[in-house]
């Protein structure tokens, strides 16, 4: 529960000065950095909410605050953040969360991490704290920085404090099973969200759709009715969120591809998420990329969770290095991320080799 | 006119005729007009006060056109305006007198929705309305409505990151849009939009045309909610409703719409438009909830409750669609009732944590009394995005001046409470000095090599969005700003 910033600039300004490269950790319950080079820069210690307005719906938070931490904070006035991003076995912090910007079952339906960033204070490659966004839910001076440091793990600055929209947790909420192949489910699920049924989550575990409802009592005991299926418990999501059942239950990190389009079935012990736009596949050994690649069809990504990520599509990559040459032009924070060359390839190649 | 541009954004030196000539090579004439008399319509958009010639207009037909339009404007150093439906309420695509207007306006094809997966992938130069139009039949609608939304365009909407009354609870452009495709300052496109890793498209979007120019947009469509109602409360002090918006967001409610106008809107609107609002209250709030009928009816007994806590004096229900268009025609009117109210008037756009919407008001209050100048407020309320819209005669050099501090001041005021010089309608030309005070140097320097990223030749929208470190160096200059009615056929919001 302390304010780091002046270490952590000193720290970057004293690696600019000595061209060493940092790499960074929160709680490091992905190990992503493990793979790169250079020293540690650990930002576990930099926690704690600054300001949480209930009435706002808004928190501030610094980077290192566990997400279970904020969580039970928020819980307290009976608020979440709306992205329920994943905690491997209950581990993460919120800059990890947002850096890695990945979201859970809400997302189609609640939004992503960075649809709920406002704010965020920011120290760059040279060791300067910035601030861009802030508390405020509509803000368009200057570019959208905040959202950009979203989803790019750290290279282009240490994401400090955050300012994130809230929601309300809801006052009723049910999670429904249906018996029905994924065709199904996804015909199903997107015409129920169409007539307006307030469906919050979904997954397909090859055997069955799980929805989660939620809203007012009355809303969702009638949505309850018109909809059947079986009443569950709903430990699904949480089971989700820590990643402990289904694909992560498999002896290797589980493949993680975005798809364009849904597959029309799974390969056992896969989930699949947001109307088949997300899907999580078991690995219970090395190989198999190229029945993925096929999974992810035509424009879909294909990982593996919580490695190395690929390089950036080779259409961005030389905006990459102009936009690392702002904001950070040494190349000290998480050095050779997003880059497809020789040295970074080899790298993530054997990343998937050992997974 | 008034020249929107510092000596340091005038320095372009091309022959016009060279240009002219070089974009003869790419365009067909229909997609070129180079005689000043055919350009007048380009030299202004919605903030009329500034405006200027620009050296041609090119409408291209098809990316092929465009890229090559850009490619050739870059390699011979030409600023481009990229120009949507032309309604910025900041500036945004007033041309540039040695640059060249770029307009979208044959990019109006719908490529195709899809309504399982609630999508669809339109041209840029499609108006707003016809996103939803086109969506209609599969149930679907575009969420974001700025108010112009009859004539402003999806590009537009994209460069700005439009807002509106319903993004409250669906959210501004940026949460509505996918992906884009991006023509970048060299001519090169580019499919922006990734859901993790390194993406640029929040950086493109809002970027207010500085980055590239979007020639086609995947978006968001939403259910048509089954079932919406709207309400209308009466205060007899405005701080009530301020409080009681305080509550309504509290309480976990997330109201499709909640606005709030203040004493004098109430009068203007009325004797504009007859919406049947109580004349004698110092405020109402409109509340619009939607849903599915259980849900709207739990929240709209909730709402009530608060109002009434809050000493609400009174509060209706629209009782058909046909009270509820009413009831919301008052609010749509209140900006062209303004207009009846005094000669000119001038729109703010400062954004406020909802805390401070009480205090903020107050503050506004004082400010407009010590100014001597009449401010209505119309606005926003539940994302805390003011409108204060400053009443004068522009004709009168004094009062002109006063209007100009006094909006500096309540700028200043919102971002003394924590807020933002603009919620939704941009910096555009009109608020670069104001960005000065809201960023730090090094944070405009990071902005202006973000951009230099994207557009090593500052070709693109060049002396908008951004001030230069010189003009924040300088204390910034003071703007000429107040105004006539822009575009007085569209509903202000």
């Amino acid at each position: 529960m302390a304010d780091r910033t002046a270490v952590i600039s000193e720290q970057i300004k004293t690696a600019c000065q000595h061209q060493r490269p940092l790499r960074l950790r929160g709680h490091g319950s992905r190990g992503i950095a493990d793979h790169l080079p250079g020293d540690w820069l650990d930002l576990a210690e930099h926690s704690g909410i600054i300001t949480h307005h209930p009435q706002e719906l808004v928190v501030t938070v610094r980077c290192g605050t566990p997400l279970v931490e904020l969580e039970a904070e928020l819980a307290a006035h009976r608020q979440t953040l709306p992205f329920a991003a994943p905690m491997p076995k209950g581990r993460g912090t919120i800059g990890g969360a947002v850096a890695l910007g990945l979201a859970g079952a809400a997302r189609p339906y609640l939004g992503s991490v960075r649809d709920a960033l406002l704010g965020m204070r920011l120290c760059d490659g040279q060791g300067e704290v910035l601030h861009f966004g802030g508390e405020v839910i509509k803000n368009v001076a200057g570019f959208d920085v905040t959202r950009f440091m979203c989803g790019a793990l750290g290279s282009f600055g240490v994401l400090l404090e955050l300012s994130l929209r809230l929601i309300p947790l809801p006052a009723a909420q049910c999670t429904l099973g249906f018996v029905m192949d994924i065709p199904q489910a996804i015909t199903a699920c997107s015409a129920w969200v169409r007539q307006g049924w307030p469906v919050a989550a979904m997954l397909h575990d090859g055997q069955q759709l799980v929805i989660r409802l939620v809203g007012g009592s009355r809303a969702v005991a009638s949505a309850r009715r018109q909809l059947g299926g079986g009443e569950l418990d709903g430990a699904i999501w949480d089971t989700l969120r820590l990643e402990q059942g289904g694909p992560f239950a498999a002896a290797l990190p589980p493949w993680r591809i975005h798809a364009r389009t849904a597959p029309g079935s799974l390969p056992p012990q896969s989930w699949l998420l947001w109307e088949g736009e997300l899907l999580y596949v078991g690995r219970q050994a090395e190989g198999g990329r190229h029945d993925m690649d096929h999974l992810a069809g035509p424009d879909g990504q294909v990982m593996i969770h919580g490695a190395l990520p690929p390089p950036a599509p080779p259409r961005y990559q030389a905006l990459y290095r102009r936009l690392k040459q702002v904001w950070d032009p040494q190349h000290i924070l998480n050095q050779g991320l997003w880059l497809d060359d020789a040295w970074h390839q080899s790298r993530s190649l054997a990343q998937v080799r050992h997974g | 006119m008034t020249n929107p541009y510092q000596d340091d954004v005038l320095r372009y030196p091309q022959a016009r005729d060279h240009v002219l000539r070089a974009l003869a090579r790419i365009l067909p004439p229909s997609c070129l007009i180079g005689k000043p008399e055919a350009m007048r319509p380009y030299t202004s958009d919605g903030l009329p006060v500034f405006s200027a010639m620009p050296v041609a207009v090119a409408i291209p037909e098809n990316e092929q056109q465009l890229s090559a339009t850009l490619r050739i404007l870059n390699d011979q150093g030409v600023p481009i305006v990229p120009r949507g439906g032309g309604t910025s309420l900041s500036g945004g695509a007033v041309p540039h007198p040695q640059g060249v207007v770029l307009s979208l306006a044959r990019f109006k094809s719908v490529r195709w929705i899809d309504p399982a997966r609630r999508l669809c992938r339109a041209q840029s130069g499609v108006r707003n309305a016809a996103l939803s139009e086109a969506a209609a039949p599969h149930g679907l609608f575009y969420a974001p409505d700025p108010s112009s939304q009859i004539a402003c365009s999806l590009g537009g909407n994209i460069a700005e990151n439009a807002g509106g009354i319903h993004c409250l609870k669906y959210g501004l452009t940026w949460h509505n849009v996918v992906s884009v495709r991006l023509v970048c300052a060299d001519g090169t496109v580019l499919e922006v939009g990734e859901e993790t890793g390194f993406d640029p498209l929040p950086l493109v979007v809002g970027s207010e045309g500085l980055l590239g120019v979007v020639t086609e947009a995947t978006v968001r469509l939403r259910p048509i909610p089954p079932c919406t109602r709207l309400l209308m409360a009466a205060f007899s002090q405005i701080s009530h409703a301020g409080a009681a918006v305080a509550a309504i967001i509290a309480a976990g409610i997330v109201p499709a719409a909640l606005e709030l106008m203040d004493h004098l809107a109430i009068v203007a609107s009325e004797a504009f438009c007859h919406a049947g609002y109580p004349q004698e209250a110092q405020a109402i709030l409109l509340c619009e909830l939607d849903g599915i009928e259980e849900q709207v009816a739990e929240d709209e007994s909730c709402v009530r409750e608060l109002l009434q806590q809050h000493q609400a004096t009174s509060c209706r229900a629209a009782q058909n669609e046909q009270e509820r268009t009413l009831f919301w025609s008052g609010r749509k009117a209140a900006f062209p009732a303004a207009g009846r109210m005094a000669p000119d008037y001038y729109c703010m756009d400062g954004s406020i944590p909802r805390r401070a919407l009480a205090e903020v008001l107050g503050t506004i209050n004082t400010l407009g009394e010590e100014y001597g100048l009449n401010v209505m407020n119309v606005f926003h309320a539940g994302d805390g995005n003011l409108h204060p819209v400053i009443l004068l005669d522009a004709d009168d050099p004094d009062q002109l001046e006063r209007a100009q501090r006094l909006g500096s001041a309540i700028l200043t005021a919102c971002l003394d409470a924590g807020g933002s010089i603009t919620g939704e309608h941009g910096v555009g030309v009109e608020k670069l000095d104001e960005m000065c005070a809201q960023f730090s140097t090094t944070e405009r320097e990071r902005l202006l090599a973000t951009k230099q990223a994207f557009d090593p030749k500052e070709i693109l929208n060049p002396g908008k969005g951004l001030p230069t470190l010189r003009r924040c160096a300088e204390g910034g200059a003071l703007l000429v700003r107040g105004g006539q009615l822009p575009h007085p056929e569209l509903e202000r919001f």
